[in-house]
């Protein structure tokens, strides 16, 4: 391999034209690039490449233009693209970063930009610096203040601790069981919908999900929702849609406190979401009822449950063995219930689930594509700061010169300085 | 060593041949990528999402 060819072409000339010119300047780059080129070709390194690519003058336009019809395509590729999207949003990250990096440590000349990036700290910029600081002030302050909070909620709580089970959804790939889903339907519209809304999730979502879509029209069409007005003004009540959200056991808070003796029954939508080991303490509340140890009394419509902060809960239990049949046949005992609308709460709760972890795994895979180009870009750039004796060379030269010879000098210095040494 | 130069004149040396290379290369490179991770993820999964229950039910 030749350096010539790496050399902008103005500078072929220098290099034919072999009898010393007048321009000092270009005498030091004639001597430095021959230097060079033996080295390079003595020792079959190619660490030396980078040094020009990165800093000659027409070069450095190549990355900007190329990022610029990078998002050019990028904003029309999601119109256009058979495909989901992902790519693109994976590229618009990697763009938005080189962005962000050309935007804020911009100089005149873009390649000294780049080369910044993959230098030592001490060399960074202001900006530069106090881009990563804040960036790293937030991610970590952020990441502090949640640990913080997740633990004060743990050590305030006086009920039992609750026994981790191993849902069959719980790995980082597995979907949701969605017989189980299925199961937990019924359980739901059977038991609990007596008295818990699930507010806002509607019959079309489930088509696909647990049911067919003439099963979630038939489930629908059984219920009578509200609807109007009609011409006359009135309100009225119509079979329900597949548009229509799940109807709700009471009108308003007030209707459910007055049934359930002051307890509200909540929502059930996200509560898998809405409680500290949301299934797990769920599991364990419907299962751990038990009669009050000595001492403790209840009140009128409490029941004891160790599970329940206080122990006195408002809901009396609501799974027994055999309190409904399985479509599909399995036996529905207290514990297969409970676990069969926790699945299915988790789902009206996470209903972009088995989605999510599919793109988990796409992600997994392409960054780990990308890291090993990155791991090799890596060493790639590095290899010219971790050769030293070729690169370093004190500030105080350039002091006189533009940025542009910048890197020629420091070449050329580091030249000199190898000769002396030897 | 010469795959590598060979590599490099043809694609990596001008950016428009190497853009247009990154621009057709994502497309195979990313239905490979889905139907790939599609199908292990389904094998893992087994019997557990709806299209593998579905038939029991129409
Ligand atoms: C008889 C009415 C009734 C039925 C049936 C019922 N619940 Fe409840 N549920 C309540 C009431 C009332 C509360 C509020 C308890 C309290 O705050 O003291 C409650 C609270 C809850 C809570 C919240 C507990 C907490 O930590 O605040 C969950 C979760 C729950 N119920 C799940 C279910 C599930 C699942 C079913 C069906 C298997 C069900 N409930 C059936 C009345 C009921």
């Amino acid at each position: 391999m030749h350096l010539y060819q790496y050399v902008p072409t103005s500078y072929h000339r220098i290099i034919a034209n072999s009898p010393p010119s007048k321009k000092p300047f270009e005498n030091v780059l004639l001597r430095q690039i021959s230097f060079l080129d033996n080295l390079m070709n003595y020792r079959g390194r190619n660490v030396v490449n980078d040094v020009f690519t990165t800093t000659t003058n027409d070069l450095p336009q190549c990355p900007k233009s190329l990022i610029n019809v990078m998002i050019l395509l990028h904003n029309i590729m999601p119109s256009v693209s058979p495909l989901d999207g992902f790519s693109t949003g994976l590229f618009s990250v990697v763009l938005l970063f080189s962005q962000i990096q050309l935007i804020l440590f911009a100089d005149d000349d873009n390649a000294v930009t780049i080369m910044k990036f993959f230098q030592a700290a001490s060399r960074w910029s202001k900006n530069h610096k106090f881009f990563l600081t804040s960036f790293g002030v937030l991610a970590g302050g952020g990441s502090s203040l949640i640990y913080a909070l997740e633990q004060s909620i743990h050590a305030s709580n006086d009920a039992a601790h609750v026994a981790k089970q191993k849902w069959n959804h719980s790995g980082w790939f597995d979907t949701l069981d969605h017989a189980s889903v299925r199961r937990g339907w019924e359980v739901y519209k059977n038991v609990c919908a007596a008295c818990h809304s699930i507010e806002y999730l509607a019959y079309r979502e489930m088509v696909g999900v647990c049911l067919t879509e003439d099963e979630a029209k038939a489930e629908a069409a059984e219920q009578l929702i509200d609807d109007g007005p009609d011409e006359t003004g009135a309100m009225f009540k119509r079979p329900g849609k597949l548009s229509d959200l799940l109807p709700k056991p009471y009108p308003n808070e007030e209707a459910a406190r007055y049934a359930n003796g002051g307890a509200y029954p909540p929502d059930l939508t996200y509560i898998t979401q809405a409680r500290i080991d949301g299934e797990n303490y769920i599991f364990a509340l419907l299962t751990g009822y038990m009669d009050p140890p000595a001492g403790v009394s209840l009140a009128e419509n409490q029941h004891y449950n160790p599970y329940f902060p206080g122990g006195a809960i408002g809901m009396a239990q609501a799974l027994y063995d055999e309190i409904i049949e399985y479509g599909d046949g399995t036996p529905a005992t207290q514990s297969q219930c409970a676990k069969d609308v926790i699945t299915f709460l988790k789902w009206c709760a996470e209903p972009e689930h088995d989605t999510r972890k599919l793109f988990a795994m796409k992600a997994f895979t392409i960054l780990g594509v990308l890291n090993l180009v990155v791991w090799y870009l890596h060493r790639h750039y590095w290899s010219v700061l971790k050769s030293r004796k070729i690169l370093q060379s004190p500030k105080s030269l350039f002091k006189n010169e533009s940025n542009k010879s910048l890197h020629y000098l420091v070449l050329y210095n580091n030249y000199e300085n190898q000769l002396r040494e030897h | 060593m010469s795959v590598v130069k060979v590599f490099y004149q043809t694609v990596l040396r001008r950016p428009s041949r190497f853009f247009v290379v990154v621009a057709v290369g994502s497309l195979f490179f990313e239905r490979t990528i889905d139907i790939g991770i599609e199908n292990v993820f389904d094998r893992m999964n087994r019997g557990k999402q709806w299209k593998d229950i579905a038939d029991k039910y129409v």
